[in-house]
């Protein structure tokens, strides 16, 4: 009875899908980008193939690609541009949504690997900070929680001026749940993430203190290869928790994890000084309660010192 | 508050309704309010409304996004057609399936002249390549592998979600769920088996003993659906 079934699963998953019979080196494929020789400005598209069903396009893309467009009334100068969204339909099980984006070089990965040798200049993190942090307060204003970020969705412009992009199409997080450990990137993610516990706005909060380091070590923070092991970099940093601040709701006990105290933030990040250092620690704050927000970040005496500079 | 009571006297009256004619009571829709519906006529207009939007967007940027290709000749937009490795990740194209998003790699018969300037090990950071080699060979030893790929049009070259890095040799991809009737269905492995597998241990807890302090600023994921009662 079961087997049957699976073979007719099988089936169906075989009439739903061509396989691929060669298989040989792949790449990415290519991306168009133009210019617009009224603006002078470059637009890139990015394609998204949703798979459909009968109903056609599901709604929460419809929904995702209108939040997008509503967004972008506001014109953020550290949100990157959306300047259209097209969609046509390619065959009864996919469409194709291309989003018209601004064109921008390089994101915070290229950047960070080409700063010349003793790294990026204070001032620059500081400006580059302010920028990030303002982008990401203006989503979570609009309550987006980006929830994937990482220095290949942050872009820059060859100006220094900080994008955000990435946001809002999908969410990567429910993939990571859905599949195994070492899929995505943890890196960058928040312990209640890992621990798949609940999570809101405080979790892109995590990522921008993994960023924050990363500006200076040019280098990431933690890299571990699983949700256990990424946990387990995190608390060589920051200590393990106290009990009381572990989530209730999830798989992986406390006592998982062996008892170890907080290092010095100089141990992990050198370059930083006392005030950066200080910061660092709130966005690496394990309670997401306790995590300061982006609006705050913002006011912090580290970010004070000096006025943003225009991008 | 007005609207409430307004819809629940109609409410009223529907289940009156139906009092009256138990079976028609059972059809979702019980009244013709707009007369009978020509449904090829609406089909048709449907079709050529949609075929103005897209002619208009070929208008608008000189592009025909039907085909992926720019138009010809001379118009405002100068499209140029870069390798997907010189552009930022965020710009490269994406399959999304349910609330997943996964790159779309190009797969060629033969390796490509420029633009494979990523050694084959691939960077561990870039969740782009990690993505589906790492989830599919955590399926093929379990036997579960099936296939999922797209293909275009014909030639050499075929769009597929293969990961270069350690799966050169192997058949892998995972299955995806395409529709919701796939959920119940245990035989085939797709990303769900391992969602329920993992989910479980929490899920009996779940929500009740988290009464989150924080302020939740995500937006709701769905939203709950008004009904008429």
């Amino acid at each position: 009875m079961a087997s049957r079934r699976r073979a007719r699963m099988a089936k169906e998953v075989r009439a739903q899908y061509e396989p691929v019979a060669e298989i040989g080196v792949g790449a990415y494929g290519t991306v168009y980008k133009a210019r617009d020789l009224q603006s002078g400005k470059f637009v890139a598209l990015k394609n998204v193939r949703v798979q459909t069903n009968e109903n056609g396009l599901p709604l929460s893309t419809v929904r995702e690609v209108a939040l997008l467009k509503r967004l972008e009334h506001f014109d953020h100068p550290n949100i990157v541009r959306l300047m259209d969204v097209c969609a046509t339909t390619r065959t009864e099980r996919e469409t194709k949504v291309t989003l018209v984006f601004e064109h921008i070089d390089q994101d915070l990965k290229t950047y960070l690997d080409k700063a010349p040798a003793p790294g990026l200049p204070v001032e620059t993190i500081k400006d580059l900070m302010r920028q990030f942090l303002s982008g990401l307060d203006f989503l979570h204003s609009n309550c987006i929680v980006h929830r994937d970020l990482k220095p290949e969705n942050i872009l820059v412009t060859s100006g220094g001026q900080v994008k955000l992009a990435d946001f809002g199409l999908a969410r990567i997080y429910s993939c990571q749940m859905a599949l195994t450990p070492v899929v995505v990137t943890l890196w960058y993610r928040a312990p209640e993430v890992l621990l798949q516990s609940t999570y809101a706005t405080p979790v892109d909060m995590w990522s921008v203190g993994c960023i924050f380091a990363e500006m200076f070590r040019r280098k990431p923070l933690f890299c571990g290869n699983s949700e256990a092991d990424q946990l387990g970099k995190i608390f060589d940093m920051i200590g393990l928790p106290a009990e009381d601040d572990w989530p209730l709701d999830v798989a992986l006990p406390h006592c998982a994890f062996t008892a170890r105290s907080p290092q010095p933030v100089e141990r992990f990040v050198p370059e930083m000084e006392k005030l950066g250092a200080q910061l660092l620690l709130e966005m690496l704050t394990f309670n997401p309660c306790q995590r300061i927000s982006a609006y705050d970040a913002l006011r912090h005496l580290y970010l004070q010192d000096r006025s943003p500079v225009d991008g | 508050m007005s609207n409430v009571h307004l819809s629940s006297a109609s409410a009223m009256e529907r289940l009156a309704a139906r009092r009256t004619f138990p079976l028609h009571a059972r059809t979702g829709v019980c009244r013709n309010l707009f007369g009978p519906v020509d449904h090829d006529e609406l089909s048709r207009d449907l079709k050529s409304k949609l075929r103005e939007i897209s002619e208009e967007d070929q208008r608008r940027w000189d592009y025909n996004f039907q085909t992926d290709t720019p138009l010809d000749g001379p118009g405002r937009l100068q499209w140029e057609e870069v390798e997907g490795s010189s552009v930022p990740a965020f710009y490269r194209e994406t399959l999304q399936v349910g609330r997943c998003r996964f790159p779309v790699l190009l797969v060629r018969s033969k390796p490509p002249l420029g633009g494979m300037d990523a050694p084959a090990g691939g960077n561990p950071r870039d969740s782009h390549q990690e993505l589906v080699g790492s989830s599919a060979s955590a399926l093929s030893p379990q036997g579960k592998t099936a296939a999922l790929e797209s293909t275009i049009s014909g030639g050499k070259e075929r769009l597929n979600r293969e990961n270069r890095s350690d799966q050169l040799n192997s058949y892998s991809g995972i299955t995806i769920k395409a529709a919701p009737k796939w959920v119940s269905s245990s035989g085939a492995a797709h990303i769900t088996d391992f969602f329920l597998k993992r989910k479980r241990p929490g899920d009996a807890k779940a929500a009740c003993d988290h009464p989150s302090g924080c302020p939740a600023s995500v937006p709701a994921e769905q939203t709950p659906r008004k009904r008429l009662r």
